[in-house]
C-alpha cells in the first residue's frame, strides 16, 4: 500500500514539475550535485555558470568520462554545513546519497531532487529530460534524447547473432541484465551468461561456474592502481583459455549518453559488428 | 681435565678469579664456598659454556669433542616436555649420534639410579627427588669421562642425598673425574676424594678435607665453627655456631650473589 | 611410525576429498579423469582451480602446524604458535607493503621474500624478549604487542591504498582464506616452505637436547646460536611465504601440536614431523569446512581455526595460569 502512496506521489511531484517548469520556472542559478551522476548530467545539460559545485569523486577518470571537464568546477565533500553555507537554490542527488544529509538540507529548507538510479536505456532518458526541465534546458535535452534515439536505432541495427558474454569484476562478481551494464552487454548483441544460471541483477559467480559455462567473451573491469586480491581473480590462469576484453570502465558506469560510446567500444568484440 | 688462571668478569668484577685446578680420572672433588663464591661460574666456564680468560682443557675442543668428553647436570631440573624416564635419559646418548632402542648405557644408568619401576613413567609427573635421579641418569647415559653437576643433592632427602654421592663416588673409582658443587659440607667431607674451596672468586684451598676444612678457612670463609673427626665410620663434620661477623666475609660474599 | 603413516593417509584423503569438493558437481571418475587429462572445461576445473588449492591448503598447514612444533621446542612453551605471536602478522604486513608498493611484481620471489623479512623481524623479537626460560608471560605478551602493530600497520597501508578493494581486504590478510588462488601463487610459497622446513625438521635433535634447558643443550654437543639462527629463518620462510598467499591463518600451530603431543610420547622431534602433517590435514579440513558451509561467502579459514583454536588456547592459559602469575 505504501508503496503505491509512493509511487503515486512521485507521479504527481513529477507532473507538477513538468506543469511548473512549462509556465513559471525560473531557472536555478546555483545547484550544487551530490551525486556521480548529476554531476555528469549536470555538466551536459546546464550552463557552467548556474553550477555551483560538483561531487569530489566526478574528478577521478577510473569512475567519470567527464573528469577533465570537471577541472573547472568548484568540488563538495558532501556534507551538509559545507553545502548549505553556499546556499544553492537546487540540490541534485542520486537514491544512495546520504540520507541524512538530505533529509538535514531538506530540514533547513534547501531545495533538493533525488534522481532514481538508471537500470535501462529508458531510464536514462527519463533522467535527462528530468536534468533539462530542472536547470531550465529542456530544448537541449530534448535535442539529446533524440540524437540518443537515433544512434540507439544504429547500433542495434542488424545483429542476428548473440554470442554469450559474461561480465566479470573483481571478487567474481558479475553483472545481471537489469542493470545498466547489462543493458548495455544487450543493446551491444551479446547474451549474458547469468540468464542461464538465473542471476537478474547479478551477484557472485564462483570461478568454477564461470568456467565450466565456457562463455564465448570475458569482460573484465579495468584495474586500479595499487594492488587487492580481490582483483587477483581475473587474472586466473583458469580464465586464461577464453576471450576476453577488458572494458568497462567509466562510461559504463552513469546513465548518459556516453553509455552509446560504451556499447559502441564493446561492438568490437562483435562477430557481425566488429568487422566494420 | 686443566683449568688454568680461569676468570670469568662481570663487567669489571672478577666473579671467577684466576682458578687454576687439575681433575685427575678417580677424583671427586667437592666444590665447596658459601654463596657467591662463584661456584656455578667455576664450572659453567670450564665447561665452555660461558665466556672466559685463561683456559680450560675442555672449552678447546670442539663442541661436539667437548659432549663426549663431559657431562653437565645444572642446578635448575628442566624438564620441559613430559616425555618418559627412558626416552629421557635416552636424550644423554645425543652427542653419539641417533639414539638406538635398548641402548645399553641408559640401561645401566636406569640400573644405576635404581629407576626400572619408573622407567615407563612421565617425567614429569614424577616427585622431585625422582626427577633428580632421572637427571643423573640422563648424564650418566651420556657415559663421559668426566661430570659435573651444581648442587645434585639439593632439595633432596638425606637417603636421596647419601645414595646420590655414593654413586658419584663409585663412578669416581670406576675412573671418572667428577665435580660436583655441594652445600652440605659434612657430606661433601665424607664422599669426596678432594675439596676445593672458594671464595669470592678465588680458589682458597685445593686438597683432602682435612687440609681444606681447617679452623681457619672455616672462619675466615664461611665464618663458623665445626666439629672435625675422624672415626673409623668417615669423617664427621658438624657447623657448630655461627662467628660474630666482625670480618667482611659474608656481607662481601653475599653482594657478589 | 604408525602414527605417521595414519597422518599420511589422511592428509591423502583429505586431499581427494578437497579436490572433489566445489560448485561443480561431477562424478568422481569423471572429476579424476579430467584431473589427469585436463580436457574440457572440467579438466580446467579440476588442474587449474581445485589442484592449487589443495596443495596450498598442504603448504599452509604443514608450514603452520612444524612452525608451531619447532617454536614451542625451541622455547619450551605450549603456547608459542606464529598467529598468536605475530609471526604471521608481520608476514601479511610484509607482503602488504610489498604488494602495494609495487616491490611484489618485480621477480617472481620478491613477494615471499618480502613476508620473510618482516617475520625474520617478528620471530628475532619474539626470541629476544622471550628470554632464556621461554617464560609464557613474556612470550604473550610481546606476542600481543607485536600482533597489535603488525596488524595496525597492515591496516593503515591497505588504508592508504589507491585501489578501493584493498581496505576490504583487511580481514583476509588477518584471517586468510585459500578462495580462487592458482598455480601462480603454488610457485610463489613452494619454494621458501620447503626450503624451510628442511632447515626446521634438520633440528630435531636440538629441540630434543633442549628439553633440559640451554645449558644442558649445550653441553650435549648443541650449537644454540645455530640453532637459533636456523629456526628464526626456517620459521620466518615458511610462515612469509605461505601468508603472503593464503593470509594469516591463527591456531593451527597450537592446535596441532597440542593434540599430537601424547602420540609421540612428548618427543620434539617426532612431534615436529606429527605436526607438519596434522597441520596440512587440518587445514585441508578446514578448507573443506568452509566451502561446505558457507559456498558463496568465502568464509575465512581464520574464522574456522579460531572457533577450534580459541578454546584450546584459554584451556592452555588455564593449565599454566600458575606460571604466569
Amino acid at each position: 500500500m505504501l508503496v503505491f502512496l509512493q509511487l503515486f506521489k512521485n507521479i504527481l511531484g513529477n507532473v507538477a514539475l513538468l506543469f511548473w517548469a512549462t509556465f513559471t520556472y525560473a531557472a536555478p542559478q546555483k545547484i550544487v550535485s551530490l551525486n556521480l551522476c548529476t554531476d555528469q548530467l549536470l555538466m551536459l545539460l546546464a550552463d557552467p555558470n548556474q553550477i555551483a559545485s560538483l561531487s569530489k569523486i566526478v574528478h577521478d577518470p577510473n569512475v567519470s568520462f567527464l573528469a577533465e571537464k570537471s577541472t573547472e568546477f568548484k568540488k563538495n565533500r558532501g556534507d551538509a554545513e559545507e553545502i548549505f553555507i553556499d546556499n544553492p537554490d537546487l540540490v541534485v542527488a542520486g537514491v544512495y546519497t546520504e540520507k541524512a544529509t538530505v533529509q538535514i538540507l531538506q530540514s533547513l529548507g534547501v531545495r533538493v531532487e533525488i534522481f532514481p538510479i538508471e537500470q535501462n536505456f529508458d531510464d536514462i532518458i527519463q533522467n535527462i529530460r528530468k536534468m533539462g526541465l530542472l536547470v531550465g534546458h529542456s530544448e537541449r535535452s530534448e535535442r539529446m534524447i533524440d540524437d540518443f534515439n537515433i544512434r540507439l536505432e544504429e547500433l542495434k541495427s542488424g545483429i542476428t547473432e548473440r554470442p554469450r558474454a559474461a561480465i566479470y569484476s573483481a571478487n567474481g562478481y558479475t553483472t545481471g541484465t537489469d542493470t545498466m551494464s547489462g543493458q548495455i552487454l544487450k543493446i551491444a548483441g551479446f547474451r549474458n551468461i547469468t540468464e542461464e544460471v538465473g542471476m537478474s541483477f547479478g551477484g557472485t559467480l564462483p570461478l568454477e561456474t564461470l568456467v565450466m559455462l565456457q562463455p564465448d567473451l570475458v569482460i573484465t573491469g579495468k584495474a586500479y592502481p595499487g594492488h587487492s586480491r580481490s582483483e587477483e581473480i581475473l587474472k586466473h590462469p583458469a580464465l586464461r583459455p577464453f576471450k576476453s576484453i577488458t572494458q568497462t570502465d567509466a562510461k559504463w558506469i552513469c546513465g548518459t549518453p556516453a553509455v552509446l560510446d560504451a556499447v559502441a567500444e564493446l561492438q568490437r568484440a562483435h562477430p557481425e559488428k566488429g568487422l566494420r | 681435565m686443566n683449568l688454568d688462571k680461569l676468570s670469568v668478569f662481570r663487567g669489571d668484577c672478577p666473579v671467577v678469579d684466576t682458578v687454576s685446578l687439575v681433575l685427575e680420572p678417580g677424583d671427586f672433588v667437592g666444590l665447596i664456598g658459601p654463596n657467591g663464591a662463584g661456584k656455578t661460574t667455576l664450572m659453567r666456564a670450564a665447561l665452555g659454556i660461558l665466556e672466559h680468560t685463561g683456559s680450560s682443557s675442555l672449552s678447546v675442543m670442539p663442541q661436539s669433542d667437548r659432549a663426549k668428553q663431559a657431562a653437565w647436570l645444572p642446578q635448575v631440573r628442566e624438564i620441559a616436555w613430559g616425555l618418559s624416564v627412558r626416552d629421557l635419559i635416552g636424550l644423554g646418548r645425543l652427542p653419539f649420534g641417533p639414539i638406538q632402542k635398548n641402548d645399553m648405557h641408559v640401561e645401566a644408568a636406569i640400573i644405576k639410579m635404581e629407576l626400572n619401576a619408573f622407567s615407563d613413567r612421565i617425567a614429569t609427573q614424577l616427585s622431585g627427588g625422582e626427577q633428580a635421579r632421572a637427571l643423573i641418569a640422563r648424564a650418566l647415559a651420556q657415559d663421559t669421562p668426566i661430570l659435573m653437576a651444581d648442587e645434585p643433592t639439593a632439595s633432596l632427602d638425606p637417603a636421596n642425598q647419601i645414595s646420590t654421592l655414593k654413586t658419584f663416588s663409585e663412578l669416581a673409582e670406576a675412573g671418572k673425574g667428577i665435580i660436583a658443587s655441594i652445600h652440605d659440607l659434612g657430606l661433601a667431607a665424607r664422599y669426596c676424594t678432594k675439596l676445593a674451596l672458594l671464595d669470592r672468586g678465588k680458589l682458597v684451598a685445593f686438597g683432602p678435607a682435612d687440609a681444606v676444612l681447617t679452623p681457619d678457612n672455616l672462619r675466615t670463609v664461611f665464618s663458623i665453627e665445626a666439629h672435625y673427626e675422624k672415626t673409623k665410620e668417615g669423617i664427621i663434620f658438624q657447623p657448630l655456631s655461627v662467628l660474630k661477623k666482625s670480618n667482611k666475609n659474608s656481607a662481601q660474599g653475599d653482594t657478589l650473589k | 611410525m604408525r602414527l605417521g603413516l595414519f597422518l599420511i593417509f589422511l592428509v591423502t584423503l583429505l586431499f581427494l576429498c578437497s579436490l572433489l569438493i566445489g560448485h561443480t558437481q561431477a562424478p568422481l571418475s569423471t572429476s579424476l579423469k579430467a584431473l589427469i587429462s585436463g580436457q574440457g572445461s572440467l579438466g580446467t576445473v579440476m588442474q587449474e582451480i581445485r589442484l592449487p588449492r589443495a596443495i596450498l591448503a598442504v603448504l599452509v598447514g604443514g608450514s603452520l602446524g612444524l612452525s608451531g612444533a619447532a617454536m614451542q621446542g625451541y622455547l619450551r612453551n605450549p603456547l608459542a604458535e606464529p598467529g598468536l605471536i605475530g609471526i604471521s602478522g608481520s608476514a601479511s604486513l610484509g607482503a602488504v607493503l610489498s604488494l602495494q608498493t609495487g616491490f611484489a611484481s618485480m621477480f617472481w620471489l620478491a613477494l615471499p621474500l618480502s613476508a620473510l623479512g618482516m617475520s625474520i623481524f617478528a620471530v628475532f623479537l619474539i626470541i629476544l624478549l622471550s628470554g632464556k626460560q621461554g617464560r609464557s608471560l613474556t612470550l604473550i605478551l610481546a606476542g600481543i604487542a607485536i600482533s597489535a602493530l603488525a596488524g595496525a600497520m597492515t591496516s593503515l597501508v591497505l588504508n592508504l591504498s589507491p585501489n578501493p578493494y584493498a581496505t576490504a581486504e583487511i580481514v583476509f590478510w588477518m584471517m586468510g582464506s585459500l578462495a580462487d588462488r592458482s598455480f601462480d601463487h603454488v610457485w610463489i610459497a613452494l619454494p621458501f616452505s620447503v626450503l624451510g622446513a628442511m632447515m626446521i625438521l634438520s633440528l630435531g635433535p636440538a629441540l630434543n637436547a633442549l628439553t633440559l634447558g640451554e645449558d644442558t643443550a649445550q653441553t650435549m654437543g648443541i650449537n644454540l646460536v645455530k640453532t637459533r639462527y636456523a629456526l628464526v629463518i626456517g620459521v620466518a620462510a615458511m610462515i612469509g611465504a605461505t601468508t603472503a598467499v593464503a593470509g594469516a591463518v591463527g591456531f593451527v600451530g597450537l592446535v596441532v601440536p597440542h593434540i599430537l603431543r601424547r602420540w609421540v610420547k612428548s618427543q620434539p622431534s617426532s612431534l615436529m614431523w606429527a605436526s607438519m602433517l596434522g597441520g596440512a590435514a587440518l587445514v585441508l579440513a578446514a578448507d573443506i569446512l568452509v566451502r561446505l558451509v558457507l559456498p558463496d561467502r568465502d568464509l575465512k579459514l581464520g574464522v574456522v581455526m579460531a572457533i577450534l583454536g580459541a578454546p584450546l588456547f584459554l584451556h592452555l592459559i588455564y593449565k599454566t595460569r600458575a606460571e604466569l602469575s
